[in-house]
């Protein structure tokens, strides 16, 4: 009988560790979109998310927030929209993971829809508020940031993650009584509502504003411009490196989020010289992340891996005492199931590190009164490598703002030069036709996308006397290049991203006034190499020999 | 236990659902058709005849107050398909309504209105007004959406038609999972 309950302990464990296995296998980290995400390269970082965001598995969300801040930051809205009205749909389902809870309890926390801690979800929805204000529309901004100011809930200031703990252990309800639920704190989303409601003629801005006031008295001046709306730029800003989550404790069960950068400065802009601000950051997402009120999940990590251990412990005693007695096979069985959910608990006490690599570690919001073109100069104060300069750069007006999105890392992230560099190497569809130029595809150094202008700028430069527009768009398709003009026209980006500046076969001009229009327009590419013989042989006419390979 | 066991674990994977409180596609059909029949329904349209005095409407854009992200070609869709709905009525012949879109909208409406009439002044605006209330607690969301359509004579301001729709959806659980 002794034999028979051996068997039966390596076949119930065996299973037992093949249960416990690995639920879902693709809640890896993807390095090479984080990579590229903090060397600038925004194009990359898509690439190497978009067939993840594609995905409709439990990173769905996660994924597309991902892609859509890549976007953001890149300056392409027919990507960022999409992936960014995804992610709303997402966070803006109640109870998203509600058939899942059990699941996570007993087997990994993993097999839960990330949806991220209540401050990832709040910042979620300002970018996707921060996308819109980026296109003028101001009654999505008001909206996407209305739903960032949802409660909190407040266990109370003394509470630790050990002490909750405690508390549920005594009180199963606990989690889910004991907490008062409490008005956010989330200022950076009053301060967006405000401008939302403000700029799109709705109800509530100066409301929105004396809240922002009542959480943080040092935005003062913030509040004071924005009540006036006397300003034609508002600048958004990320900076640096956000909270990293971390699991620790026993059976790696508890996580925490810990600061990865701590150098915040004020912002310090400056246009055609004339310095502006210093301005204080109005978002920490590194006091934000350890915030109990903005952190929902720790507890019921703490609570698996305690019964985890109980299970195992108790199930063992039970084996023992049944395998000595002479009638102890029930026993025995009650024992082995008891250590197989221990063990179960165990296996998926290991927490949830997944998390919003994305995010800064503090945001600025900025509004100015520039009223002409010139120089804007963006940093932040005591990180030199974070300066970024747009030359010629164009205010909104006064109701209509020029909203600029800028992804600036910080002190542990490259600088590269286009970052301040005020000299444009391509024309395009912003900046028209330089003057006595031609199509980078021929030689030249314009990708604007043809049409009547364009051609007839390169004719009174002296080239294409012959062509005609379709004769230039005929061009570009024996390239197998897809003309595009970003969101202008998103039907005709088909599956195109990468632009031909980058090797790509997209033909658009990305938004201007974002990081990825500086890189691409600032940063010398290498030279274009023809596919089709049309180019090949006509090159030779602008003074440009293409070798074959 | 081992059944149960297994059955969370299987929950796994697989893809979740959207369930908001948002105004979907078969509400756009239920409201433009619903508004296109009170439109066509309406005393004063109906007293208009082939021989009265041509009215040009525009076709203005709906406001967004509610707390859903409406993106802008989406909002056009809720009077473009309700105009639509009308016209395959041919309340416009027949009343002798000429349908048109502000300038910025032309390169975007081009085919979509006849050319020769696409830049003609208007006489009447056609807009819509989304409102929502929403409430949430720890049991769950719920938005009512109250969406206002009007018509009014750009000559003395007066409004012609009127008309709203409403629905109201809840969904259970906590916002934050």
């Amino acid at each position: 009988m002794m034999r028979g309950i051996g068997r039966a302990c390596v076949t119930v464990l065996t299973g037992v560790s093949l249960t416990a296995g690995p639920g879902c296998s693709s809640h890896q980290r993807n390095y090479t979109a984080v990579h590229s995400y903090y060397s600038y390269d925004f194009t990359a970082a898509r690439e190497a998310l978009r067939e993840d965001a594609g995905r409709n598995d439990t990173n769905v969300l996660l994924n597309n927030m991902r892609l859509g801040m890549a976007a953001l930051a890149d300056g392409d809205t027919l990507e960022a929209e999409q992936a960014l009205g995804r992610s709303f749909d997402l966070l803006s389902t109640a109870g998203l993971n509600d058939d899942r809870t059990t699941a996570a309890i007993l087997v990994d926390e993993g097999v839960l829809i990330w949806k991220g801690e209540p401050f990832e979800q709040a910042l979620s929805y300002y970018w996707v508020a921060a996308f819109y204000a980026t296109l003028g529309d101001w009654e999505n901004v008001r909206a996407a940031s209305a739903n960032a100011l949802f409660r909190l809930t407040d266990f109370g200031s003394q509470q630790t993650a050990r002490t909750l703990t405690r508390n549920a252990a005594a009180d199963p309800a606990y989690l889910e009584t004991g907490y008062t639920a409490v008005d956010t704190d989330f200022a950076l989303g009053f301060l967006m509502e405000a401008i939302g409601a403000s700029l799109s003629g709705a109800a509530g801005a100066d409301e929105q504003l004396d809240a922002a006031m009542q959480i943080d008295r040092e935005l003062a001046p913030i509040v004071s411009v924005l009540r006036s709306g006397d300003y034609d730029t508002l600048l958004l800003v990320d900076y640096g490196k956000g909270p990293t989550k971390m699991a620790y404790g026993p059976d790696n069960a508890l996580v925490r989020f810990v600061p990865q950068e701590r150098h915040h400065g004020h912002l310090v802009v400056s246009h055609d010289g004339v310095q502006h601000g210093p301005f204080r950051r109005v978002c920490n997402v590194n006091r934000m992340s350890v915030d109990m009120r903005w952190n929902n999940l720790e507890n019921i990590r703490v609570a698996k891996s305690a019964i985890g251990n109980v299970l195992l412990t108790g199930g063992a005693v039970t084996v023992a005492a049944g395998a000595s007695s002479d009638n102890g096979g029930a026993a025995v069985v009650a024992g082995l199931a008891m250590m197989m959910a221990g063990a179960l608990f165990k296996a998926g006490a290991a927490a949830d590190t997944r998390y919003l690599e994305f995010a800064p570690q503090s945001i600025y919001i900025v509004p100015l009164r520039l009223n002409d073109t010139g120089e804007l100069r963006v940093g932040v104060d005591g990180d030199p490598g974070s300066t970024i300069v747009f030359p010629g750069f164009r205010p909104g007006r006064r109701g209509a703002p020029q909203a600029v999105y800028l992804r600036m890392h910080g002190l542990d992230s490259a600088d590269p030069p286009w970052l301040e560099s005020t000299w444009a190497l391509y024309g395009n569809d912003d900046t028209g036709v330089l003057d006595n130029d031609w199509p980078w595809i021929l030689g030249g150094s314009d990708v604007s996308t043809p049409d009547q202008e364009t051609v007839e700028a390169y004719k009174l430069g002296g080239y294409l006397a012959d062509f005609t527009i379709d004769d230039l768009s005929d061009l570009y398709l024996a390239e197998g290049i897809v003309i595009g003009a970003g969101a202008i026209h998103p039907r005709t980006r088909q599956r195109a991203w990468r632009h031909i500046l980058d090797g790509g076969r997209a033909l658009y001009t990305p938004q201007p006034w974002s990081m990825g229009y500086k890189r691409l327009m600032y940063s010398p590419h290498h030279q274009y190499r023809p596919r089709s013989g049309r180019v090949r042989n006509l090159s030779p006419r602008y003074g440009i020999e293409y070798v074959q390979r | 236990m081992f059944a149960l066991l297994l059955a969370s674990a299987c929950v796994g994977c697989s893809a979740p659902a959207v369930r908001t409180t948002f105004l979907d596609s078969v509400d756009l059909v239920n409201m433009t058709d619903r508004m296109a029949q009170s439109f066509a329904g309406d005393p004063v349209i109906g007293r208009r005849t082939e021989a009265s005095e041509t009215w040009v409407i525009s076709i203005d854009r709906v406001v967004n107050h509610t707390n859903q992200i409406i993106p802008d070609r989406e909002k056009w869709l809720y009077i473009t398909r309700m105009r639509a709905q009308l016209a395959g009525s041919n309340i416009a012949r027949r009343r002798n309504i000429v349908w048109v879109v502000p300038p910025e909208r032309w390169p975007a409406a081009a085919g979509e209105l006849e050319s020769r009439h696409r830049r003609l002044p208007p006489t009447h605006l056609l807009a819509a007004e989304f409102q929502t209330l929403t409430r949430t607690s720890a049991a769950g969301r719920s938005d009512t959406y109250v969406c206002a359509f009007q018509l009014t004579d750009i000559g003395d301001g007066r409004l012609v038609w009127e008309d709203l729709w409403e629905v109201k959806y809840a969904v259970r659980g906590v916002t934050w999972n």
